[in-house]
């Protein structure tokens, strides 16, 4: 094997490293913006999107890097799959990202505080949770281009979807507000969307192991 | 006599491009029959709807492979690599428009209809016809490679922005059974989302024309 694979190699690892590092960064922020977002708290809400600035310029030197290699190694195979991949990845944090940051922005909103109650309150945690194990477990899938995990996120993310949809059904069987109501079935749907991109994640991770394209969804 | 590899393979890239602009041309189309099926409460419309996204996604995956293809055999460099990348990420967005349209559609095969008050369904109805624009804007900026009418995909997406603010206003006060409102809230989002993908499309034809990805970064 000649020098240059190597030195391939290690370039592609630190790439997959540091995007794999702003999904961590995204994960850790979930529970805050929840936490800001159920306490109405402007201030906590706007520091999570502060923190989010940097992700999208990150993820798109990230992905200009791929193309870079992509261009002058002609990679095959596994390689070519590792780096296809890493493009999607780069585009799945950053979306994410820009989730976990809208969720911030939305605490700012002027609403009342504790327009409902503890068991839509407990439901939105609970779908925080998962949102945010969904993506450790799609990382670590990554990390270790893990094919077996694939599946068990998908399961996991079934939860997270069945649990929107409760979440729907609560409000509109509890008569909530109007606004809240709305503020909170669009809030699920951010949860979903973290889900979705946990899942597309994990499908990169069996991609790159197996050569089997992420399913269509 | 041999055709030279550079003109076979900047035919091949023109082809591909060609075939990354239909299948997202079929996008603002979709949304507009979407839109009319949803408002008009044509269940068969918004079934059909529904149906188109698959070949689209499938259209979008094929473009991506051939993409990736071309990349690994004929290393492009510079301007001929942006262009291969670009058909790359546009099949990404162009799948995601679809799906949302598809989520859109989704509504109007409800066997309630969704029908809300005058004043929802024309911001509805706007929002849906922006959004088309911006989408068909954002098709001919990557055409044309035209940078300024990719930028002013920006401000035109804050009209968007606007037009969901004055949506869910309107829902807060319209009095609709609450079922209704939740499912026109999510409507107006994905609309939105659509511009927003079209907003990035732009953000690709920057990338194509200057080589820069990402804008300045606005301070604040």
């Amino acid at each position: 094997m000649t020098p240059a694979r190597p030195r391939f190699h290690g370039r592609v690892a630190s790439l997959e490293r540091a995007a794999v590092a702003i999904g961590r960064e995204v994960r850790r922020s979930v529970l805050d913006a929840t936490d800001a977002w159920l306490r109405r708290d402007a201030a906590a809400g706007s520091a999570v999107d502060a923190r989010t600035a940097g992700w999208s310029g990150r993820a798109a030197d990230l992905e200009l890097s791929a193309y870079e290699l992509l261009a002058t190694q002609q990679p095959m195979a596994v390689d070519l799959r590792r780096l296809t991949a890493l493009v999607r990845l780069t585009e799945a944090v950053s979306r994410a990202g820009d989730l976990v940051a809208h969720v911030g922005r939305s605490a700012c909103f002027e609403r009342e505080p504790a327009a409902f109650g503890p068991a839509l309150r407990a439901l939105v945690v609970e779908m925080a949770a998962l949102a945010g194990t969904l993506l450790d477990d799609a990382l670590a899938a990554y990390e270790a281009f893990d094919a077996s995990a694939a599946e068990a996120v998908a399961s996991a993310d079934a939860e997270l979807d069945a649990r929107r949809d409760e979440l729907l059904a609560t409000l509109i069987g509890q008569r909530t507000g109007v606004a809240p109501a709305v503020d909170l079935a669009l809030l699920g749907r951010f949860y979903e969307r973290v889900g979705d991109h946990a899942v597309d994640i994990a499908g990169l991770a069996r991609f790159v192991a197996t050569g089997t394209a992420p399913a269509g969804r | 006599m041999s055709i030279p590899p550079r003109r076979l393979f900047v035919q091949a890239l023109d082809e591909l491009q060609c075939e990354v602009v239909q299948v997202a041309s079929v996008v603002p189309e979709a949304l507009a029959a979407a839109m009319e099926a949803l408002l008009g409460a044509d269940h068969e419309l918004a079934r059909t709807v529904a149906g188109g996204h698959r070949p689209v996604a499938e259209a979008t995956r094929r473009c991506e492979a051939a993409a990736y293809e071309l990349l690994a055999r004929q290393q492009p460099i510079a301007g001929d690599l942006r262009r291969v990348t670009t058909v790359v990420r546009l099949a990404h967005e162009v799948e995601r428009s679809s799906k949302l349209v598809r989520h859109v559609a989704g509504f109007g095969t409800r066997p309630t209809a969704v029908v809300g008050s005058p004043r929802v369904r024309g911001l509805l109805a706007r929002m849906g016809d922006e959004a088309r624009r911006l989408y068909v804007g954002a098709i001919d900026a990557y055409v044309e490679r035209d940078l300024a009418r990719a930028e002013a995909l920006d401000v035109w997406d804050d009209r968007m922005d606007e037009l969901h603010r004055q949506l869910l206003a309107e829902l807060f006060t319209a009095g609709l059974p609450l079922e209704t409102t939740l499912a026109l809230a999510l409507v107006g989002r994905y609309v939105e989302r659509v511009a927003d993908h079209a907003v990035a499309i732009g953000d690709r034809v920057r990338y194509l024309v200057t080589g820069q990805l990402a804008p300045p970064v606005a301070p604040g």
